[in-house]
């Protein structure tokens, strides 16, 4: 046995003022009493016998010092045997996904999770991380057993499934900073993600079957890319074990449809709504499933299909009839034009068209986007060096969002700009490497260069004009105000099909045995028992 | 007045007077008459006539029917004898406030009440040490020295012998009347205050005894191991009193005060014990409702 706090031990002098004073103390008190009559009938029985009258003192004495002895060494913080044998280190892994909350699994988990926690000895260690989208380490390396639960009370119960391998990687990380230390995951072994083994990690908690359940795996409402005000409601339900019965949908809580749906085991039911408006509309489904499902998250779910909301174009510079007629025909689109760009610009302008109107001389302020279509000069877009004449498209844009349906193949080009783009822009089309479309259009301030004259081809004539004219201005829309997802836990936790593990350690509750308090702990509890001892001779007058 | 026998403690010994004038109506005659024959008006009994006897006395009606001489016997109306032993031991001198300060204003008012219905009232202090008695006396006009010898009375210390020291006041011969001893009963021995009224009955006495005492005196106390030491200097004893030990100790003082106040109700003597922290004009209140002390 060593010491960690030997100094303590010169407290041990107190023991000298102790005997000092019972030996003062111990005097006999003197009583006065009216009469000895009755206490003299009564001496024959009340009178202690010497030896047990000096043996008492001693008692007494003895368990003084002793008390005292044991508060010094609980003081010097004493290392016992049992406490130097191999302090355990574990990386606690809690899964969040949502099906931990089938059945009791959550509360199960968290239950030996503290069962764990609480049979830490003081050497021991837990670090403890929540398995999430991303990986939360909720308490680092740590001994004590009140912070980890604390820890534990923030974990948060995620709406959807999530890969736990970040998660283990990261305990991993964390083990490799304490010798021999385990890797303890607490989860059902529904994962998203397929782990067939878990190397150096013992699971505890895995479901070792398959129950009942029913969900909507998708309900996702979106808008139309080419005709924003026409909408669709796709709705997936899957069932694992088969299912029949009803899925009510309500469009901003009026009902909408009711569906029987009748789902063979394994199999999955899918349906598409179609409908015209321009109005803001929730969508939300109520799957009406049987007492057994287990899962309860995914049997509702909710989509919000935003307004539309109308675009403000500024045409500058001369008439073209072309385009004026191109954005006559995209819904939701108000046109206007002038012959120069004001100063400053009209408030909510989403776009600013020039054809042979002066230039601004910097991108206009965000979120207006700004398209020039032959610049005759320099500026802050790029520097013209020249002409180009007949000038075949031989690089095509990429399929992104912009140019879909967008083709430039059969385009003739009579005349256009050599251009040398502004730096950190972006050529998006051209020809024998001369730049025809460049700009920056995938972040703020938005502008573009087309670097050819309209009537100098025969673009206009063409179908992807009209594409091009209305991908442009379907680019201007915020991404969410085309649709959205109801938030679901998804095919495989709705599945609820735990993945057969192969594990190299065996899961393991134990902790450090009973010895869960440390030394010092014991001999404070030693010395208040005697104290107790102590104080009831004492009140009992039997050593006093 | 001083202040053991304040202004207004003897304002309200004459609210007592009153009180136990109402009750002495109420009974119609005296319960204490004295047992000698003489000339009063009550009739007590015959004897035969024999030469020398008033021939007044002749019950000549009797003598009509049996033809005999007999003489009428009357109780002979005198004075009561009321004494009053006060225990002067030390252990009198015991509590707050002191059994002795209240057992000389019982003595006081009960001589009072003495005085005030014309009997003789006597004092004496019953201790180690020696003092000389109040002798009986007659008319209200003594009750004011009587308060002076009261407040010079004192308590000695040395063991107090109750029946020896009760030998000692029968020796000097007192009239036979009501003695009314006021004391705490703590004797040399668990006899010797059943020995000291074994004289007293002897002597032909009407007996009432009134037994002061404190609650602490009846209770052991702290506990713990001590040094008892007596007041009365009888000695001391060292004792390890527990829980048993005290339970004991109230047990025994409990069955003494019953065994006390059996022999008095077998023996017909007016026992009274009263908590020494009471008034004493309160004391003297159910000594006038119970009867026996007071003349």
């Amino acid at each position: 046995m060593s010491f960690l706090f030997p100094l303590a031990g010169w407290l041990g002098l107190l023991g000298l003022p102790v005997i000092v004073f019972y030996l003062l103390k111990t005097r006999q008190r003197r009583q006065p009493v009216s009469t000895l009559l009755f206490w003299n009938a009564l001496a024959p029985k009340v009178e202690q016998s010497p030896f047990w009258r000096r043996l008492r003192r001693w008692v007494s004495l003895a368990l003084q010092l002793l008390i005292l002895a044991l508060m010094v060494l609980a003081l010097a913080r004493p290392a016992f045997e049992w406490e130097r044998t191999a302090p355990r280190r574990l990386v606690a892994v809690l899964d969040p996904s949502v099906s931990m909350t089938a059945g009791r699994h959550q509360q199960e988990a968290r239950e030996a999770l503290l069962q764990m926690i609480g049979r830490l000895r003081p050497q021991d260690e837990m670090a403890l991380l929540e398995a999430g989208a991303s990986p939360r380490i909720l308490h680092g390396w740590t001994s004590g057993r009140r912070s980890l639960r604390d820890a534990l009370k923030e974990a948060q119960q995620l709406p959807v499934g999530s890969d736990p391998r970040p998660a283990l990687e990261l305990a991993r990380e964390l083990a490799r900073l304490r010798e021999q230390a385990e890797i303890v995951f607490f989860s059902d072994a529904v994962w998203p993600e397929t782990m067939e083994k878990l190397e150096g990690v013992s699971l505890i908690g895995r479901q070792v079957s398959e129950p009942i359940n029913a969900g909507i795996t998708l309900f996702a409402v979106r808008r139309s890319p080419v005709a924003p005000g026409q909408w669709q409601l796709d709705v997936e339900v899957s069932a694992p074990h088969g299912f029949e019965g009803e899925l009510e949908l309500q469009r901003d809580g009026v009902p909408h449809d009711l569906v029987t749906l009748s789902v063979e085991p394994g199999g999955l039911w899918q349906k598409s709504w179609r409908g015209d408006s321009e109005a803001q509309a929730r969508f939300s489904g109520l799957l009406r499933v049987g007492p057994g499902d287990q899962l309860a998250a995914d049997n509702e779910a909710s989509a919000l299909l935003p307004a539309l909301r109308r675009l403000n174009v500024l045409l500058i510079g001369s008439a073209d009839p072309f385009l004026e007629a191109v954005l006559a025909s995209v819904a939701k689109v108000a046109v206007s034009r002038l012959d120069a760009l004001p100063e400053p610009l009209p408030p909510g302008v989403d776009l600013v068209m020039i054809r042979g109107g002066a230039p601004p001389v910097a991108p206009l302020p965000a979120p207006t986007a700004l398209l020039l279509i032959d610049p005759r000069e320099s500026g802050f877009w790029g520097e013209r060096v020249g002409t180009l004449e007949h000038a075949p498209v031989t690089e095509e844009p990429g399929s992104s969002r912009l140019w879909q349906h967008v083709r430039f193949d059969a385009v003739a080009i009579r005349a256009a700009g050599v251009w040398k783009p502004a730096p950190g822009s972006e050529s998006l089309a051209s020809s024998l490497e001369h730049p025809l479309i460049f700009g920056q259009w995938d972040r703020s301030p938005r502008w573009m260069v087309l670097g050819f004259d309209l009537e100098a081809s025969d673009l206009p004539l063409r179908a992807a004009f009209p594409v091009l004219i209305g991908n442009l201005l379907e680019s201007l829309r915020p991404e969410d105000s085309t649709g959205s997802a109801a938030l679901l836990p998804g095919r495989s936790e709705s599945g609820l099909k735990p993945h057969p593990v192969e594990q190299s350690t065996e899961p393991s509750l134990q902790g450090g045995g009973g010895w869960a308090f440390p030394g010092w702990w014991w001999l404070l509890l030693a010395a208040v028992v005697l104290l107790v001892l102590e104080w009831g001779s004492f009140h009992r007058r039997v050593t006093d | 007045m001083t202040e053991l026998f304040t202004p207004a403690f003897l304002q309200q010994l004459e609210g007592l007077h009153l009180l136990a004038r109402q009750i002495a109506r109420g009974r119609q005659r005296a319960e204490r008459r004295s047992v000698k024959r003489g000339t009063g008006l009550e009739f007590a009994d015959h004897r035969p006539f024999t030469q020398g006897d008033d021939w007044r006395s002749i019950d000549w009606a009797g003598y009509a029917r049996t033809r005999h001489l007999f003489l009428k016997l009357f109780e002979e109306e005198e004075d009561l004898y009321v004494h009053l032993l006060v225990d002067a031991s030390a252990s009198m001198q015991w509590g707050n406030p002191p059994k002795f300060d209240l057992a000389r204003q019982l003595a006081a008012a009960v001589a009072f009440l003495a005085l005030a219905h014309l009997d003789r009232a006597g004092v004496a202090a019953l201790g180690p040490l020696e003092q000389s008695p109040w002798a009986p006396g007659r008319g209200r006009s003594r009750f004011l020295p009587l308060l002076r010898y009261l407040e010079a009375l004192h308590t000695g210390s040395g063991p107090m012998e109750m029946e020896r020291q009760m030998a000692r006041w029968l020796a000097t011969n007192p009239r036979r009347g009501l003695v009314i001893w006021i004391t705490d009963a703590w004797g040399a021995t668990q006899e010797d205050a059943f020995l000291a009224l074994d004289r007293l009955r002897y002597a032909r006495h009407d007996i009432g005894v009134i037994q002061l005492s404190h609650a602490d005196e009846r209770r052991a106390g702290e506990l713990g191991e001590f040094e008892y030491e007596e007041v009365e200097g009888a000695g001391r004893r060292t004792l390890i009193v527990d829980h048993a030990a005290a339970k004991a100790y109230e047990t025994a003082v409990r069955d003494y005060e019953e065994r006390l106040s059996g022999y008095c109700r077998r023996h017909a003597i007016a026992f009274h014990r009263a908590d020494a922290a009471q008034s004493p004009l309160e004391i003297v209140r159910h000594l006038l409702l119970e009867g026996g002390f007071v003349p």
